[in-house]
């Protein structure tokens, strides 16, 4: 098969790199590439056990929810008992279709358990609690990708949850504080994270990509003023906070790249301002960030994401301002002039790097 | 063949299962071209930069305009819009530009026609409703789409076309139920289909059309999908309509022709749709049948689901290996 010439390849190279001290399971990793390469059978083999999966999971709980409504202790065990027969089940599982129930089932468990106690009158605030510490429990047990996938969503929704619950909108900067550092830190040391032990390797991408989606939905909060509470002021506040780890961030590229004295001071005056005119912003500067993490660290889905959020962000930011649509042209034709400007002063230095 | 690059999956499996330090596993990232190097964002901020320039810009002239609107003479409107798709026709006539290019300007003119016609209608208050709007664009792109040779802007034709007779039978024709409208979709597309493939049967290059057929096919499956499914749910106080049987038979045709083309041209992708698309009939038919107790029928349908799904994709799964066996 053509992923073991490649992987072949590639830890010949690592031997002669680094010689006797490497030691390398070599059956491990070819079991889990084959595995790998098992489990992509062509996208529309994939789509059909993904919708088959959905089709028949819906199907399945609205069986359960029919029977189950009058009775909260057991939408409660019920839901416990599915989530950790989903947990269990999907560590022996290979199959697709199994897999999209599973994962389907397990996600519906969360509804069932929060349904539950919500009809015992728990309180919001131990809801979410319970929710948050079955997510991280899951994120311990196992190591499947969706499943620590929707864990970190979990999480993060109950951490914005205790914001809503409580009317403390003033905490939503703590939370993009959280969420922008930690999915930095999180892109900046990888290797560092990867190599520390297997289990951290295998839930790596699961976890980033995790709290990618969840600063982007924190972002889109910040962002779009039909799901901004009326109640959170001062929202430049987060602005500086996002700012500030995407200056660090644009640190750690520039130290990476090696760079010139003065090329370095041209990224960080150019940064500077672009980042500067985000102030008010979150959501455009969050997406920039993202943009510059992704792309650093060659993470495709990040990049994409990341620009695409880029560009909603920035065209809903102007559909919201308040100024009529003269001014608002005047704006953006200056901004464009600007970039043309940037774009024209560096064209020959870009130039000499892309042909290096 | 060894030289290729290593994917970020496999030196994460690789450092998984040994004692490769995070320096290292660092540096092969950078070597394999993972992780971006100087050169890399050079160009990405070129890209940026002239990217946003221009987005900007335009965007602000849209404004502009869009500001302007209401104080514009009619004529002026009209001008603009009307320059505009000339020009876009002129240059994909006679610039010296790519084929593909030229062929993506001919689509884009083909919006600005319909921006035309609305712009027209605006003006002059006409008092024509969306029906002969799309009536109208249909026919005005219908030349080009055949010209044009280009699979984008059939798929846009399509669409209009799709649009049309949908609007036809809301608007001004007679009010055909689901099962009608949607079998007449149905056929509709499917001719379409039929058409494109005789059309360009002598071209080499086949991949466009196959491209376009297999989308126009996914609209086609969902149309007959829908017309029978709705023809299936009626209530106690609707009578099964007419065309039930007509479009259970199309189905049975149309599908067990796409069926014996995709085993001779060893295309999955019709073999994924139609088993999806009767699967689908087959529950809302088990839904139907057992009205009264939903909870049983629901924990029945999702049995049923499972196993179909199961014996369909292992069947796929097998039938992809016979075919693709010396890859």
């Amino acid at each position: 098969m053509q992923t073991n010439n490649h992987t072949d390849g590639l830890i010949e190279r690592l031997s002669e790199l680094h010689g006797e001290e490497l030691a390398i399971n070599r059956e491990a990793i070819d079991k889990e590439l084959a595995a790998d390469a098992e489990a992509y059978q062509g996208l529309g083999i994939k789509l059909l056990s993904i919708g088959g999966g959905l089709l028949a999971t819906f199907f399945f709980l609205g069986f359960v929810g029919l029977v189950l409504t009058q009775a909260s202790e057991a939408s409660i065990f019920v839901g416990l008992l599915i989530m950790a027969g989903a947990i269990w089940l999907n560590k022996t599982s290979t199959n697709t279709i199994l897999d999209t129930v599973l994962i389907s089932s397990y996600l519906a468990s969360f509804g069932m358990i929060a349904f539950g106690m919500v009809q015992l009158h728990v309180d919001a605030n131990a809801i979410a609690t319970v929710l948050l510490i079955l997510a991280v429990i899951t994120c311990v047990v196992t190591s499947g990708y969706m499943h620590n996938f929707f864990s970190v969503l979990v999480a993060s929704g109950c951490l914005f949850a205790f914001v809503l619950i409580n009317d403390a909108y003033e905490i939503t900067h703590l939370l993009t504080l959280l969420l922008a550092w930690s999915y930095a830190w999180m892109c900046l040391n990888e290797t560092d994270l990867i190599a520390q032990n297997p289990q951290l390797n295998a839930r790596y991408m699961a976890l980033r990509n995790g709290l990618l989606f969840s600063f982007i939905a924190i972002l889109a909060y910040l962002g779009v003023a039909d799901f901004r509470s009326s109640s959170l002021q001062d929202n430049f506040i987060s602005g500086l906070i996002i700012i500030a780890v995407t200056a660090f961030v644009l640190y750690a590229i520039v130290r990476a790249l090696a760079l010139r004295a003065k090329d370095k001071l041209m990224v960080y005056v150019l940064g500077g301002i672009l980042l500067a005119s985000t102030v008010f912003a979150p959501a455009i500067c969050g997406a920039l960030l993202i943009v510059f993490l992704s792309f650093h660290t060659g993470h495709r889905t990040g990049i994409a994401a990341g620009l695409v959020a880029l560009v909603y962000f920035t065209g809903q930011y102007y559909y919201d301002l308040s100024y009529t649509l003269l001014i608002k042209s005047e704006i953006m034709m200056a901004s464009g002039a600007l970039f043309f400007l940037a774009w024209f002063i560096l064209k020959k230095q870009l130039k000499r790097y892309e042909q290096n | 063949m060894e030289n290729q690059r290593a994917t970020r999956k496999q030196i994460h499996i690789i450092s998984r299962y040994s004692n490769w330090h995070a320096a290292g596993i660092k540096r092969t990232l950078r070597e394999e071209g993972i992780y971006a190097d100087k050169a890399k964002w050079a160009k990405f901020i070129d890209v940026a930069l002239l990217g946003l320039g221009i987005a900007f810009a335009v965007a602000g002239i849209i404004f502009f305009f869009a500001f302007n609107w209401h104080n514009l003479h009619k004529f002026a409107k009209l001008g603009i819009v009307q320059g505009l798709v000339i020009t876009g026709v002129l240059v994909s006539l006679f610039a010296n530009l790519k084929p593909v290019v030229k062929k993506l300007i001919l689509t884009g003119v083909s919006f600005l026609v319909g921006l035309l016609f609305a712009v027209f209608g605006q003006i002059y208050q006409t008092g024509a409703g969306t029906y002969d709007f799309f009536l109208g664009w249909s026919v005005f792109i219908f030349i080009w789409a055949i010209v044009a040779e280009f699979a984008p802007l059939w798929l846009v034709l399509t669409l209009l076309i799709n649009t049309t007779i949908v609007l036809y039978s809301e608007q001004v024709g007679p009010s055909w139920s689901a099962t009608t409208l949607c079998l007449i979709l149905f056929a509709l597309n499917v001719a379409i289909i039929a058409l494109a493939q005789w059309f360009y049967r002598n071209y080499a290059d086949k991949v466009p059309v196959i491209l376009f057929s297999k989308i126009v096919a996914l609209a086609a499956a969902g149309c007959i999908t829908i017309s029978i499914v709705s023809g299936i749910s009626v209530n106690y106080y609707q009578a099964t309509p007419d065309t039930l049987w007509p479009a259970l038979l199309s189905m049975v045709l149309v599908y067990g022709f796409a069926a014996n083309y995709s085993v001779r041209n060893k295309s999955l992708y019709y073999l994924c749709i139609i088993p999806l698309s009767i699967i689908i009939i087959i529950t809302s038919w088990i839904m139907n049948l057992f009205r009264e107790d939903s909870g049983g029928t629901f924990f029945l349908i999702a049995i049923f689901v499972v196993f179909s799904i199961t014996v369909l994709v292992n069947t796929l799964i097998t039938l992809n290996k016979t075919w693709h066996a010396n890859q």
